[in-house]
Parts: C-alpha cells; sequence; structure tokens
C-alpha cells in the first residue's frame, strides 16, 4: 500500500489535531459529499480564526489525482512536527529553517483540505483508477443514469458556459455522461464544491488560495476565462455586453486583471515554480490557466473573482498547482512530487508572511479561538 | 490501453480543430506550450483517440506515443483498504529535519 485511501486520511487529521491541540483546529465541513461521507479540514497556525490572514489549500478535487491529498496531510505532518521539534525542514535543496515555519506560524494560519472528493477518491481508488469526477447520479431523461461532476468546472465563476463563452471556446461539458468535463446541473450545484466555497467564507480573511492538481508540472494563476489585459476595467466575467465573446484567444475580449495584481500575482507563481524545480530538477512551467482552451467554474478562478463580484468579500489571490508527469506514480515519483508540493506552499506561506508584514491594510490578527502553548504543541 | 500521447500543430486554432470531437483526454487544465515546431499538448488516449487523431493528421500536425500507461486498474494494488492509522500509525511527512 502506498497511497493514503479516504478513511486513512481522515484519521490522519484527526490524529494531528489531537497531538497538537495547541497548534491546530480540526474543522468539520458542513456539508457530506453525495454518498454521505463526513468531510474535514484542518487549520494550523499559533493564531486561528476567520478573522486571521489564511492561506487555504485543497487537494483532491479530481479524484484520479492521487499524490495531492497525500502530499497535504504530509505537510501537515511536516510543519507540526518541525514546530513541536524546534526543528527545520529540508526538500531536496529547498531549505525552511525553524525560524521561517516559526514565522509562518505566527503570521498565518494555514487551512488545508486535503480531500475535496471523498467518493470520486474511493472509486478511483478501488474501480476506476481514472475516475475524475465526484459521484452524482443524475438521470438523461431517457432512462440511463451517468455519474459525475467536475467539481473543477462547477464554481460560480462563468458557470453558464453557453452563455459567457464562444461556442467550442471553453473546456466544459453540459452533457451528464460527459466523462471529464461535465459542469453540473447549476453553479456550486456539489455538496463538495459547496465545502469549498464555505471554507472561503468561514475564513473571510482569506488571500491566498492553492488547488493541488496533477499531472504536468506547472504553476497556473489568473485568468483561466480568457487572455488578460489591465487597462478595461470593463471586460470582465460580470459584464453581459461580453457574453458569448469570452474563450477566444486573441480576439478584442481579454479579461481584466489590474497590473498590481498581476504582478503579484506572476510574482508568486514563479517563486512556487522555482521551490517547487529545485526539489528535484523537474522543471515547473508557469503562466495564465488560459491556454488551449478558457475553463469555466475552476476554483482558482473563483476564488480570486470573488472580490470582484462582491466587494464586501476579500481579495484571495488563487493559484493552481499541477505536480509531476502521472496521476498515480510509484512510491518514488510520489515522494518527489509530495516534496514538490511542500516545498512549493511553504514557499508560498513565507511569502504571504512577507506579504501581510508589509501591507498596512490588512485587518488585525485577532485570535477568534483560544490561542496555544507554545510548549504544547 | 492508454497511452500518453503528445499532439503538435502549427497554430493555437489548427492544434483545437485537430481534437475537436476527438475524445481525447486532456487532463485537469488543458495545457498547451509553444515549441519550436508549433503549439503542443500532452493529453491522454485508448486506442479509438489514437485511431481518430492518426486518420486527421495532416501538414503541420504531429502525433507522438509518449508511453504506454498500462493496465490503469493494476494501479489499485497501491492502495489498501485498512486504515494504517488505527493500528499505531502516525501520519508522517517527507521532509528532512534540519536542525538550525
Amino acid at each position: 500500500m502506498i497511497y493514503y485511501n479516504y478513511d486513512e486520511i481522515h484519521s490522519a487529521l484527526q490524529l494531528l489535531a489531537e497531538a497538537h491541540p495547541g497548534l491546530c483546529t480540526l474543522q468539520e465541513l458542513p456539508n457530506r459529499s453525495h454518498e454521505g461521507r463526513p468531510c474535514l479540514a484542518l487549520a494550523v497556525g499559533w493564531n486561528r480564526g476567520p478573522e486571521v490572514p489564511t492561506l487555504l489549500a485543497i487537494g483532491g478535487v479530481h479524484a484520479r489525482e492521487w499524490v495531492p491529498p497525500d502530499a497535504l496531510v504530509s505537510i501537515l505532518a511536516d510543519i507540526l512536527s518541525a514546530a513541536s521539534g524546534r526543528h527545520g525542514l529540508e526538500y531536496g535543496g529547498v531549505v525552511f529553517t525553524y525560524e521561517q515555519i516559526e514565522a509562518i506560524l505566527e503570521g498565518l494560519q494555514i487551512v488545508v483540505f486535503p480531500c475535496v472528493n471523498p467518493d470520486g477518491r474511493v472509486y478511483s481508488q478501488t474501480r476506476d483508477p481514472m475516475w475524475r469526477k465526484n459521484r452524482r447520479p443524475e438521470g438523461t431523461g431517457v432512462g440511463q443514469v451517468c455519474f459525475g461532476v467536475d467539481i473543477n468546472r462547477n464554481f460560480d465563476i462563468a458557470w453558464a458556459f453557453k452563455r459567457h463563452f464562444a461556442p467550442g471556446a471553453v473546456s466544459a461539458s453540459d452533457n451528464p455522461c460527459d466523462p471529464q468535463v461535465y459542469t453540473g446541473p447549476s453553479a456550486a450545484s456539489e455538496p463538495e464544491t459547496q465545502n469549498v466555497v464555505w471554507l472561503l467564507d468561514h475564513y473571510r480573511s482569506t488571500q491566498w488560495f492553492v488547488d493541488f492538481h496533477s499531472a504536468i508540472p506547472g504553476v497556473l494563476h489568473a485568468w483561466g476565462l480568457d487572455q488578460t489585459q489591465s487597462s478595461d476595467a470593463a471586460q470582465t466575467f460580470l459584464n453581459p455586453q461580453y457574453d458569448g465573446l469570452r474563450g477566444r484567444p486573441d480576439d478584442s475580449y481579454r479579461e481584466f486583471l489590474p497590473a498590481d495584481d498581476q504582478a503579484e500575482i506572476e510574482r508568486l507563481s514563479s517563486l512556487m515554480a522555482e521551490s517547487a524545480t529545485q526539489v528535484a530538477g523537474d522543471e515547473y512551467g508557469l503562466g495564465p490557466a488560459f491556454a488551449l482552451y478558457a475553463t469555466s467554474g475552476a476554483s482558482d478562478d473563483y476564488a480570486y473573482s470573488r472580490h470582484f463580484a462582491n466587494p464586501d468579500k476579500a481579495k484571495v489571490f488563487g493559484f493552481t498547482v499541477e505536480c509531476g508527469h502521472e496521476f498515480q506514480p510509484d512510491s518514488d515519483g510520489r515522494t518527489q512530487n509530495i516534496r514538490e508540493i511542500c516545498a512549493c506552499l511553504l514557499t508560498l506561506a513565507g511569502e504571504a508572511v512577507q506579504a501581510g508584514r508589509h501591507d498596512s491594510r490588512r485587518r488585525p490578527v485577532v485570535a477568534a479561538e483560544p490561542l496555544g502553548s507554545r510548549t504544547a504543541v | 490501453m492508454l497511452w500518453r500521447v503528445k499532439v503538435t500543430a502549427d497554430s493555437q486554432e489548427d492544434l483545437r480543430r485537430y481534437l475537436e470531437g476527438s475524445g481525447a483526454d486532456l487532463g485537469c487544465r488543458p495545457m498547451a506550450f509553444r515549441e519550436a515546431e508549433g503549439i503542443s499538448i500532452v493529453l491522454i488516449a485508448d486506442r479509438e483517440t489514437l485511431d481518430r487523431l492518426s486518420a486527421r493528421r495532416s501538414a503541420g500536425r504531429r502525433l507522438v506515443r509518449l508511453e504506454a500507461l498500462g493496465d490503469p486498474k493494476a494501479r489499485t494494488a497501491l492502495c489498501g483498504s485498512r486504515n494504517r492509522f488505527l493500528k499505531g500509525e502516525r501520519p508522517r511527512g517527507y521532509g528532512e529535519r534540519v536542525d538550525s
């Protein structure tokens, strides 16, 4: 046995929370999966709660991508071990000193939701390793039942792709029997999607979001909707004037991305890609998520879109990190990919702490839950 | 049987036309990359998809099998049904300890 099954992921979070009560809080998500499985996240940091600056990391959205959930459990174990043992961590050539890890835990809350799609993982690990979606059953109206929604096409960002995008421009399908990219019956219809939305709503000071996937190494950032531009704020997903035009490369419509945000998103992406590359020499690319096709309803775009759609919400820089070259690598490949993800996430966390120190607009750190004891982690 | 396949076309537009209706599995997000030869994507294809793509080859379109993924069902052997964490094992990471 190499990979964790879902019960093990669930137990691992419970064990870590029990072993380090001063430094982490177990968070049960409000929705069970379609097949009734409970879902857990773990919040880690000396200051925890909804108002604390937060980095949210998720994995396991796509069932067949087996490494990211294991990697997120591993980094939780590493961080908590480093804090309690007062030591640093090394992944390949990438070193994080104890002082750096302590600074991260002082200045940031890291919320980790390792396995967003438990039913899909169980199905993929026991029945069909290439299964990607969740396990929603849906009738097609002709006596046939098909299974599964692609959670990463189900978020409420340009979800109604036939309205928002030019024909054929987007990687999405409204056919419940599509094996890969069925968008679901409505935006954020899936309990698994709603759990991620809940985390962003509950931890309302979330400013960084990473969705870990596989299997082409790279760091993707805004936007997946179209190519970007920084001069015309009217060209956004919110503007119905551009419905039916989005998603075609090299035309007059490009999604608005403020220049400051673009610079910061590219800087962070570059640092994450460099860090992951340094672990074992496997080159991580980087760039906007819009490449061959547009994507609708994706988690990274949704996270970043929230403050455009509702200015009361915090701005969240959203990223997708893809690791490795296989969905289910062997033991050595799994270990390497886990280390790459860990280096990548800790690099982002370190930068997030630095950014927080220099951002005078940041909300003050208020511990909404009891502070932990430094000696009882 | 499944294969990882690299598909290249002269332009993004032609690559999209090449793949349209092919049934190719484009992975998590369809990530294309520009190379000297044109624009490429790595995808997963079964025999039927490979045949469809092969039949559509033309000037500027290239199709290279990178590797066979073998029988995906064999991968289930990498997972078990028991819960190691109920038997005393503790979650551990893969970072090396560094003493400051």
